[in-house]
């Protein structure tokens, strides 16, 4: 529905009016020209109404649409000014298709209206995200990453997932980074682009006095900003280094010792901090009315290396020991025990580089 | 009025990954007389909504309105019974019968060591910070009671 609308109130009219750059400029009688109101159980919406003759090939034609945007809104000022500037002066112009001389228009510009069109495409990103997002846990579900443990079933069927025993699976992971920050820089632009284009279409509104109350424009307005920092400091981190990080081992079980490599592509010398540490996490769900609360705890946080030396921080290698006396890996359908490897890397005046990746940690190996 | 009683062997209330859970079920006054399930089964207390799981089943069929059973369990190798801030992991047995509300649970701990695995919220450490409290965590485990 949304792409419909989107299509029918933007996309269409627009297409249209860069279409009607040819076409021939006419002069018109003004017939009528009346703001009409379409009455419904949200409110009243107006539409201009007018009927206008013109000549255009020896024929004659009676023409009706006053612009390519043709729908009815909230919005009258607009649609009062035109209708009183359209009596005015009887005696006007149009714009005539000359492939199709029948087709005509008053006004082959774009209204303020048509920016109402870009609203759905808020929801069509969302919509989209979402689908991807589905797709992509249906297709993670089919291909288990690690076998189960006889851990058993939750009461929903849910299976709880505890790393297993199948040691087929265990071998090093590499994870590369360096997509990542594009990819959170893509999603943001996107996001602040519409949110910001909405905002200023809703102040040009307010600005010809047909607009929504100011305090309501200076909240959205607020967020928006918000938004553009946050794309600011995503744009800066576009020119960080981006590492590739290898794990000896994935799953590892507690008691372990896990070597964890690191190679940075791009200056990794503009560090002047770089520190590599395990954290193990309490990450619990419930639910409060109709919203969904998580919680989280840092039950452990080591700092597994660090180095100031410029030298070390392009590449190398760490071991990290996995505590014996710690819970290991977790998830169940709202609660869940999450250990992470995390990459720390500090740029003086710059945002810092911070990579994480999840870490199974299985029971103690017997 | 349904009665049931699920001891282990000799009392036994902790047991390490992997070990044989001996035990007896007695009922009685089961009303009317069916089937009756064990259940070894885990599930969560804490902040969150609780999850659970049933780890293994034992179907005693016909059980009849009174009777016992000896049953045996082969603790399993995860989750581990835990204590924590948000969240503990716990576990037990219970009886569930065909008709009827099940028994209570008896409780038992399933980790290394016979214990369950405690962690508190941690601030930021070094490595050699965590090997120093396992040590002192080990030493008070081999300190002699009072």
């Amino acid at each position: 529905m949304g792409t419909a609308f989107l299509f029918m109130v933007f996309i269409r009219p627009a297409i249209q009016t860069m279409a009607a750059r040819d076409w021939v400029e006419v002069p018109c009688r003004i017939e009528s020209a009346d703001v009409k109101t379409h009455s419904g159980s949200d409110g009243s919406t107006y539409s201009i109404e007018v009927r206008y003759i013109y000549e255009y090939g020896g024929k004659v034609y009676t023409g009706d649409c006053y612009a390519f945007h043709s729908m009815s809104s909230s919005s009258r000022g607009w649609r009062d000014k035109a209708v009183a500037r359209l009596r005015s002066s009887p005696k006007s112009v149009c714009f005539v298709n000359p492939a199709d001389p029948a087709e005509a228009v008053l006004d082959r510009g774009l209204s303020s209206d048509i920016g109402f069109g870009l609203i759905p495409l808020v929801f069509i990103l969302v919509g989209i995200c979402c689908m991807v997002a589905g797709v992509r846990a249906l297709i993670a579900k089919k291909e288990p990453v690690v076998p189960l443990s006889p851990g058993g079933a939750t009461a929903s069927g849910q299976a709880a997932w505890v790393p297993g025993p199948d040691k087929a699976l265990h071998g090093p992971l590499t994870v590369d980074t360096g997509g990542r920050a594009l990819k959170r820089f893509i999603g943001l632009s996107m996001v602040t682009l519409i949110w910001n284009g909405f905002v200023a279409f809703m102040a040009v509104m307010l600005a010809r006095g047909d607009g929504p109350p100011w305090f309501f424009i200076g909240l959205f307005g607020l967020v928006g900003l918000g938004l553009f920092v946050a794309l600011v400091y995503s744009t800066l981190a576009l020119a960080n280094p981006s590492a590739r990080i290898t794990l000896s081992q994935n799953p590892v079980p507690l008691g372990t010792n896990l070597r964890v490599a690191w190679q940075f592509s791009g200056n990794a010398r503009r560090f002047d901090h770089l520190a590599i540490r395990l954290t193990c996490e309490e990450v619990t769900s419930y639910r409060r009315g109709t919203n969904t609360i998580t919680e989280r705890a840092t039950m452990l946080d080591v700092v597994a290396m660090e180095t100031r030396a410029a030298w070390e921080m392009g590449s190398g290698e760490a071991a990290v020991a996995i505590p014996a006396h710690a819970m290991h890996s977790f998830k169940a359908g709202n609660n869940a025990i999450e250990w992470k490897i995390v990459l720390h890397g500090s740029i003086p005046r710059w945002p810092d580089v911070r990579e994480e990746i999840v870490l199974q940690v299985a029971p103690l190996e017997r | 009025m349904n009665g049931f009683e699920i001891l282990t062997q000799d009392g036994k209330a902790a047991f390490e990954p992997g070990e044989t859970i001996h035990g007896l079920l007695r009922w009685e006054g089961i009303t009317p007389p069916g089937s009756i399930e064990l259940r070894l089964f885990w599930h969560t207390r804490g902040k969150g909504t609780e999850d659970s799981g049933v780890a293994e089943r034992v179907p005693i069929p016909g059980a009849g309105p009174a009777g016992e059973y000896r049953f045996r369990f082969c603790a399993p190798s995860a989750p581990y019974s835990y204590e924590g801030k948000l969240l503990s992991i716990l576990w037990g047995i219970e009886a569930v019968p065909e008709h009827g509300e099940p028994s209570e649970p008896l409780m038992i701990i399933i980790g290394p060591g016979w214990s369950k695995v405690r962690m508190r919220p941690g601030k930021e450490r070094s490595m050699s910070n965590l090997v120093d409290e396992i040590f002192e965590e080990e030493n008070r485990a081999d300190e002699p009671p009072g």
